[in-house]
């Protein structure tokens, strides 16, 4: 049934091409939030207490990390599930 | 007392001697760790490889057991935490 | 451009005369040969990196071939292009011992940054480095740069085992191993190039896509006003791609550099 899903949203509203590129666009906004809030709140942190920068910026890498892999895994989706 | 003499506070650094501007910033050196400055170039190659040696393996893999879809993914995914990993050991410790 | 792109335009192909928006498409990126040797095309983008390297070679000729030691026009000029690489991609990356790649760097970021200047330039309007052959040939001399430098001062099996970050447990090294080569190897000089080409390409093809909508939209009634919507957005692509023109040869050189440096010396 799932294969049909492209179909159905063209036959109901004329919407063609790809549903990959939509899921693409979708799990982008995610990870995009995500990754400015950790670079704004480490800035913002490194600027009250610069002494405390280095261990501030390695926290920051481990969270940038971690948020950029769900942008990763919502690129390679539409390639592994897709037709 | 003049001004280069006052005690200072541990979160100043020393002053830096008067001269050419940019030579005297304190730029981390390459193959510094955390305060590497491509970092997020380096942390977004190394997921994108994890991914594809672990997706392709489990992309071979799956060819073989003709299960494509979910070892591929199972691969993805262990490739992504691995990658994890690596960032964490290499910039989340010091 | 293709030939029913020329023949739409030069037709006058507006909004409502019936034919469809002639948007720019990879067709716009292959050039019919201005001579041909053989099969050996040489085309406009081969023209202008020709161009661009003359044009390197030229300016800094004429700027140290007789140096002072107070420098008086071109010599200025470049001087400050050198010193800008020294200071800001040299030294912070590499320190003093890095002095020795100077000429190097210089070479590279003056010819990245003139070829994408053709964009902008009237008659070029094309960048060479959005065909994605000249990024390569950048990137296979960095490349070969840094990987027979790294294997020279490591040693050959050095130089990989340096590579692999310290405090790994033993078990998970053989995991993480293939990762960290083939990612520093590999897929770090691949991302060198694929950036600054994809970066110039959509950069070009954004520019041609909004002069393309300026001529389409351009009517003499109300519709005019789109046109001149379309005519600010080129405008501004354009100084927002002087600016990436810029950056993106800057991002090439320090990475370069980068590279270089972690061939010299081992990141631990």
């Amino acid at each position: 049934m799932y294969e049909l899903a492209p179909h159905l949203l063209a036959a109901s509203s004329g919407v063609t091409g790809s549903l990959g590129a939509v899921a693409y666009g979708l799990a982008a906004i995610g990870p995009g939030v995500g990754i400015g809030l950790i670079f704004g709140h480490a800035m913002e942190a490194m600027a009250r207490q610069p002494e405390a920068a280095g261990m501030i910026r390695q926290n920051m890498w481990v969270g940038f990390a971690l948020a950029e892999a769900l942008a990763l895994i919502g690129l390679v989706v539409p390639f592994v599930f897709g037709k | 007392m003049t001004g280069k003499d006052r005690v200072r506070s541990p979160g100043e650094g020393s002053p830096s001697p008067p001269g050419r501007g940019p030579t005297n910033r304190k730029q981390p050196l390459s193959g510094g760790r955390a305060g590497d400055q491509n970092a997020g170039w380096v942390i977004v190659s190394y997921l994108v490889t994890g991914m594809v040696i672990y997706g392709g393996l489990g992309w071979l893999i799956g060819h073989w057991i003709d299960a494509v879809t979910a070892v591929t993914l199972i691969g993805l995914l262990v490739g992504l935490a691995l990658a994890v990993a690596l960032v964490i050991f290499r910039y989340g410790r010091s | 451009m293709s030939e029913a792109q020329v023949t739409a335009v030069a037709s006058g192909c507006h909004l409502f005369s019936g034919c469809g928006f002639p948007a720019p498409s990879l067709e716009n990126f292959q050039f019919k040969p201005i001579f041909s040797i053989g099969g050996f095309h040489f085309t406009k983008p081969m023209l202008l990196a020709l161009i661009c390297a003359g044009i390197v070679v030229a300016f800094f000729w004429a700027a140290f071939a007789r140096p002072k030691l107070v420098p008086r026009g071109v010599q200025n000029v470049g001087e400050m292009g050198v010193m800008f690489i020294r200071d800001q991609i040299l030294r912070p990356t590499m320190g003093k011992r890095g002095d020795r790649f100077l000429p190097f760097l210089v070479s590279l970021f003056f010819f990245i940054w003139f070829m994408n200047l053709m964009e902008v330039i009237p008659l070029a309007q094309f960048p060479a480095t959005s065909r994605i052959a000249f990024p390569w040939s950048l990137v296979a001399i960095v490349w070969v740069t840094f990987m027979y430098l790294g294997m020279r001062i490591q040693g050959p099996v050095g130089f990989f085992v340096n590579l692999v970050p310290s405090g790994v447990p033993w078990w998970i090294l053989p995991l993480l191993a293939p990762i960290v080569l083939v990612s520093d190897i590999v897929v770090q000089t691949f991302t060198l190039g694929v950036r600054l080409f994809a970066n110039m390409f959509a950069g070009s093809l954004l520019i041609g896509v909004f002069i393309a909508a300026t001529w389409y939209l351009a009517s003499l009634s109300v519709g005019a006003i789109f046109a001149a919507g379309s005519f600010v957005m080129v405008i501004l692509l354009t100084a927002f791609e002087l600016l990436i023109q810029f950056l993106q040869a800057f991002i090439f050189t320090i990475l370069t550099a980068t590279y270089i440096a972690r061939s010299l010396e081992p990141s631990h």
